[in-house]
């Protein structure tokens, strides 16, 4: 099997750092996703993997092999482009099968291998189309079964979802994973939406400004973000800044323009440093004074939003700083009236304090 | 008429009368009209030997004007010596120095009267004959004219395949004009595949300027540095009997290379230009995803780029090919006596044959293998004329 690794890998453009020390391995079979805001160098790294730029330092390996000088025709990849990059004058099994033309197959095994991948992506009997006749979603499906006709260790896919409109999109999420699971090839994926990265992925790398901010798995991204960027790119946070006063049994106490907050200190900052205190909306509740959360912030109403199923709080802390509570709809919201005061409490262990840096 | 006023509603008078009024006059005064006219002169056919008999006549009553007139010169010179009873000792003044009859007033000199009318009586006699003949030829002309009189007839087409001096001319024309074509786009595919795919914008722009300069220079300047460079102690043959790939001159212009070369140099702008169009248009991600596939460049060429590219490379060569079959200054300066091309037969026919029923044809005939040329292009490419307007 065929692992992907990533060795100190860095590419720069001129005086551009595109990719900055990427270290990384990607199991063979994993549903891997890159994740990240646009221009962080996403589409860069994956041009690096299948060969279409050579990286200033470091190196790719592929099962284990080193892929420096190996030009993206003689990878065991295959990459699905963020326009599809079909060929418009091909019919539909004409592109399916390109790569097999390419290395020589017959043209009846061409065609044979062509419909086989038809069936796989549901679209039967429709070889004979040209690329223009077929919807959005199923040019996606064909330029898939393109890429795994020529049966790549390595299936490439660049935010190939962000052309499909919200619906055809969630359904091709499904349909992603599935083929993934059916065929078992190693799919890196990049998108900077983080519902896709969170629901398909095995395991997520969240990007920032050409580096790696972390990698772990969906639940481990959303719940233990071990930075600022991470703990606001991907859902939503309530930032609190200060700086640690007390630490003790993987617990720290900052010192906010709040009052005194307990937090998880995932990442050991010691008494002095400046920090970030993170708490999600849904783990804040409005406290109705009679205590039992560590943390307690006082703040004012500014909004409700009703969202259906649940309620949003829109509250303004006393440094100024907004905090958003999510609510379930089965409270009562009678007093939380514009500028009433409100309490909000959340427990340590689901804060977490984090290095101040660059939020997203 | 309801394109016409719809037109009229959407863009107002003026601009609809204007577009319609150039359109007709476009299409009368610069298509329809001339080439009208030029099928109208290659249908007129004037039999050659009837137009050279009617010459010939015209020719031999002009000689026997002149006779006429110096035989009735010699007749009055000859009655004033009568007169003065008998011809001086040497009369200089007699016929002339030159006389046709073979009697000069040398000859009369010193001759009796009796002499001078006895040669009187023969001048008269001359007289009478010459003025049979004048109105035998009078009458002949008349006959002659008629012969040559143009009709209407293929005979100017026919003329060509049945000329063994031109009609190779013609077909080496085509032919060489296709070698042209296909030398043009061998030269000028990756050139123009370089410029739209892997040069930088500025490297591209600078290319494209290098490119088009040369055009600012008059043609025939243009073509003229040309027969320097191909010249025997030019350029081209000092660099390679430097380098030692030749030991003698080459001689370019004796054979068909320097009309070649120059019109390949001459014409790469028309075959660079469309080809750098559509293959600008491709989509680059194409290129790389042939690649991801596995496909060796040649490939990606052969089954990617150029099949995108097909309408402009088809608008290069019918341009490269219909520049170059119906190119003058080229030829005439780089070519030799020997390597004619089928303008400079067309341009003899109107300027020196005086022949313009058989210039209209010939030109007609080129003008037809252009056309079959385009259609063919068009047939091979399997591009239809919307492909190449865009
Ligand atoms: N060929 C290139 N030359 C110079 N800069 C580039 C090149 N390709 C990408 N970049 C820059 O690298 C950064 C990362 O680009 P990219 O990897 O495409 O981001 P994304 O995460 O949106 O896919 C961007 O700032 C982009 O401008
Ligand atoms: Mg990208």
């Amino acid at each position: 099997m065929k692992n992907i690794e990533l060795d100190n890998v860095t590419l720069r453009f001129g005086d551009f750092t595109a990719v900055r020390n990427a270290n990384l391995e990607i199991k063979a079979g994993e549903f891997f996703s890159f994740l990240g805001p646009s221009g962080c160098g996403k589409t860069t790294i994956l041009r690096m993997i299948s060969g279409f730029n050579e990286p200033s330092e470091g190196a790719i390996r592929i099962g284990g092999q080193d892929m420096a000088g190996i030009g993206p025709n003689d990878r065991p990849t295959a990459l699905i482009f963020q326009n599809l990059a079909l060929f418009p004058l091909m019919t539909v099994w004409e592109n399916i099968a390109y790569g097999l033309r390419v290395r020589g197959l017959s043209k009846t095994d061409q065609r044979r291998r062509a419909d086989e991948l038809l069936d796989m992506i549901a679209l039967p009997g429709q070889g004979d189309k040209m690329v223009s006749e077929l919807s959005g979603g199923q040019r996606q499906r064909v330029a898939i079964a393109r890429a795994l006709a020529v049966e790549p260790a390595v299936l490439l896919l660049d935010e190939p979802l962000s052309a499909l409109d919200l619906k055809l999109r969630q359904h091709m999420r499904a349909e992603l994973r599935a083929i993934q699971q059916r065929t078992g090839v190693t799919f890196i994926y990049i998108t900077h939406d983080q519902g896709e990265a969170l629901t398909m992925s095995d395991r997520v790398a969240v990007m920032s400004q050409g580096e790696l901010e972390q990698v772990a798995t969906p639940s481990e991204i959303y719940s233990n973000p071990k930075t600022a960027f991470v703990a606001t790119f991907v859902g939503e946070n309530n930032p609190v800044s200060g700086h640690i006063i007390d630490v003790k049994n993987g617990h720290a106490v900052m010192d906010t323009a709040m009052g005194h907050l307990r937090a998880r200190n995932d990442r050991n900052l010691s008494v002095g440093d400046k920090a970030m205190l993170f708490i999600r909306p849904e783990r804040c509740q409005v406290a109705n004074g009679e205590g039992g959360k560590e943390n307690v912030v006082s703040t004012k109403v500014e909004r409700l939003d009703l969202e259906g199923s649940y309620i949003n709080l829109f509250a303004r802390g006393a440094d100024g700083g907004r905090f958003v509570v999510h609510m379930t709809n089965n409270q009562d919201i009678a007093h939380l009236q514009h500028n009433a005061d409100v309490q909000i409490g959340f427990s340590a262990d689901e804060a977490v304090a984090l290095p101040a840096t660059q939020m997203a | 008429m309801e394109a016409i006023s719809s037109f009229r509603n959407r863009y107002g008078a003026i601009l609809t009368t204007y577009v319609f009024v150039g359109c007709a006059t476009w299409l009368i005064g610069m298509i329809v009209a001339p080439q009208l006219l030029m099928v109208q002169k290659s249908l007129m056919y004037s039999d050659p030997a009837a137009a050279a008999a009617v010459s010939q006549t015209k020719a031999s009553t002009d000689r026997l004007f002149v006779e006429k007139g110096r035989a009735e010169r010699e007749v009055r010179k000859v009655e004033a010596d009568i007169q003065a009873g008998g011809a001086a000792e040497a009369d200089q003044s007699g016929g002339g120095v030159f006389n046709p009859f073979g009697s000069s007033g040398n000859q009369n000199a010193g001759a009796s009267v009796e002499e001078l009318e006895a040669r009187r009586d023969e001048l008269i006699a001359r007289l009478g004959q010459i003025d049979d003949e004048i109105a035998a030829n009078d009458s002949a002309l008349v006959d002659a004219e008629k012969a040559a009189q143009p009709r209407l007839g293929l005979q100017n087409y026919f003329e060509l395949f049945s000329n063994d001096a031109n009609r190779p001319i013609f077909f080496k024309t085509i032919w060489s004009s296709i070698l042209v074509t296909l030398i043009a786009l061998i030269v000028c595919y990756p050139v123009a595949f370089y410029l739209a795919v892997s040069a930088s914008k500025e490297t591209t722009a600078l290319l494209m300027l290098g490119l088009i300069v040369p055009y600012w220079v008059n043609e025939i300047l243009r073509t003229f540095s040309w027969l320097m460079l191909l010249s025997s102690n030019g350029l081209i043959n000092q660099a390679l009997i430097g380098i030692g790939l030749a030991d003698t001159p080459i001689d370019w212009r004796s054979g068909n290379s320097a009309v070649l070369i120059g019109m390949v140099y001459a014409y790469i702008l028309f075959m660079v230009f469309p080809i750098y169009n559509t293959v600008e248009t491709l989509d680059k991600n194409q290129i790389e995803a042939a690649r991801d596939l596995g496909a060796p460049r040649w490939m990606i060429h052969w089954t990617v780029v150029i099949p995108h590219a097909k309408p402009g490379i088809a608008v290069g060569c019918i341009m490269t090919f219909m520049l170059a079959a119906g190119s003058y200054a080229v030829p005439v300066m780089l070519g030799s006596t020997t390597s004619k091309w089928f303008t400079e037969i067309i341009y003899d026919q109107f300027y020196e044959g005086g022949n313009w029923g058989l210039g209209s044809a010939y030109a007609f005939v080129l003008l037809i293998t252009c056309i079959l040329f385009i259609m063919m292009m068009m047939r091979l490419f399997r591009v239809n004329l919307q492909d190449i307007a865009k």
